[in-house]
């Protein structure tokens, strides 16, 4: 079986990328190597792997993004690990809607919600107490959707 | 449900102490946990929210804070000791459900099952092999000890365990771990060198008897069924990319000489020194130099045998291996 090998790129495009989106106050990928593997993945990390050519990696470091040709789409391991310092982009969430959120349910966020104030459409990094748990996304409507991957949904909780 | 340390009899003049040895057999394992550093800072701001102590003072890993955190939650939470930020958890039913389990603040490992790493002693800005990773526990030590700073290749051969693995890597938030698929009998020798690898082989799992699984539960001599020939492989195979000085630690959760000691013996030369292991806080019994009326190499007296009751932990084995720096 040949894999889609992981190929060293400039991250410049990408960190850019995630600084206009979420405005941190640091720069969270400082000394990072960034990787791409087939046309869409993004991955970033400390690993060095540009030697291990012929080894078969399955993962690099972490997961960042997606990039289509509509939309770039972070993942939620990458607001999980990146995510922490956000300004812009960002929805805090209370203990009800994070138990909703990280079983997979929307978010309800009314006409009058405060939050709406500074909510930018888009993909969202979901916070609790300034801990950034998931990515969401938002279209200006009165949901924002958790983008939990199924496999890592949580339906039963301890808090 | 009745154990059969029976099966368990033929390491009987290994032990020193036979009846205390079946006693722990006979007892559950305690839960353990140890504090992600690399998470610290959620810890942090749950605790500043919840009102609980936002730092302790010498608590480098942040167990502190997680500590005062599931204590004020009512769950019973001792500190280890010997191994900086873990504690034994009692009163949480499910500790892998919990909303600091989930944020990657810690993982629950076996506390037999930390000792390997405190052997093999990462260093940030190394390479190093973690051949047989699955599921991640001591792969995420391994990264922990190195600061993220290095690379850190997880490989398992199993896309299942792959799986498992890749989501405490990112569970735990582990920025320097290169995750292969490789057999590792056949994993490519231009990766390397090394500076270090964890071959912790797949094994008969003798030690978690206390589990409720292992050969306590089989039929006797169950652990004959050819496991040495593969460790003995994955162990030939380590050795050609370890890098000249570099140190290998081969670790099982199963007693037999069989699949420890005479596999070191089988597949080491001349070139390799097993060199003592002392942890301070741990009992540790010294390695079989003989057995079923076989001689093995001398340096397998420094082969360090964690049984049970030694510690009140699982089952461990463990050897740390120098390669001779090249002359």
């Amino acid at each position: 079986m040949t894999q889609v090998p992981f190929l060293e790129i400039d991250g410049v495009p990408y960190a850019e990328w995630w600084r206009d989106r979420f405005d941190p106050e640091d720069d969270p990928f400082a000394g990072m190597r960034f990787y791409q593997r087939g046309r869409a993945k993004i991955w970033v990390g400390t690993a060095v792997v540009t030697g291990l050519t012929s080894t078969n990696m399955d993962a690099v470091g972490v997961h960042l993004l997606r990039i289509g040709r509509r939309f770039w789409k972070p993942t939620s391991a990458a607001i999980v690990a990146f995510a922490r310092s956000a300004r812009a982009s960002v929805i805090e969430l209370d203990r009800d809607e994070l138990l909703r959120f990280l079983a997979g349910r929307d978010i309800a966020v009314a006409e009058d919600d405060p939050r709406r104030e500074t909510l930018v459409r888009g993909f969202l990094a979901a916070r609790y107490h300034g801990v950034a748990v998931g990515c969401a996304e938002w279209h200006g409507g009165e949901i924002v959707t958790s983008l939990i991957p199924k496999n890592q949904r949580i339906m039963e909780i301890d808090l | 449900m009745a154990l059969h340390t029976d099966n368990l009899r033929r390491y009987i003049d290994l032990i020193d102490d036979w009846e205390a040895f079946a006693a722990a057999c006979e007892r559950p394992l305690p839960v353990v946990i140890w504090a992600n550093p690399l998470r610290r800072e959620v810890l942090e701001r749950l605790n500043d929210a919840d009102g609980l102590p936002c730092s302790t003072p010498g608590d480098a890993t942040g167990g502190g804070l997680l500590a005062a955190r599931l204590r004020a939650r009512g769950y019973d939470c001792d500190a280890l000791g010997w191994y900086p930020g873990a504690y034994k958890l009692g009163g949480v039913p499910k500790p892998g459900r919990t909303l600091e389990y989930v944020l990657g603040t810690y993982h629950v490992q076996e506390e037999a099952s930390l000792i390997p790493i405190v052997v093999l002693a990462p260093r940030s800005g190394e390479l190093i092999l973690d051949m047989c990773a699955a599921p991640g526990g001591k792969t995420a030590q391994i990264a922990v000890a190195m600061a993220s700073v290095g690379t850190l290749v997880a490989n398992d051969v199993r896309i299942d365990r792959l799986r498992a693995l890749r989501s405490n890597c990112e569970r735990l938030g582990l920025l320097n771990v290169a995750m292969t698929g490789h057999d590792g009998t056949a994993f490519p020798l231009d990766a390397g060198p090394f500076d270090a690898i964890l071959l912790d082989v797949p094994c008969s799992c003798e030690g978690n008897v206390r589990r409720g699984s292992g050969i306590g539960y089989r039929a006797p001599g169950a652990f004959l069924t050819g496991r040495s020939g593969l460790q003995a492989t994955l162990l030939g195979r380590a050795w050609k990319m370890l890098a000249p000085g570099g140190r290998l630690v081969y670790a099982t959760c199963t007693f037999a000489p069989e699949e420890n000691e005479m596999v070191l013996d089988y597949s080491l030369g001349d070139d390799a020194r097993i060199e003592p292991i002392r942890i301070d806080g741990l009992t540790a019994a010294p390695g079989a130099t003989e057995w079923l009326g076989q001689t093995l190499r001398p340096d397998c007296a420094n082969v360090a045998r964690f049984w049970p009751h030694l510690n009140d932990t699982g089952g461990f084995v463990v050897a740390l291996v120098r390669k001779e720096a090249a002359v």
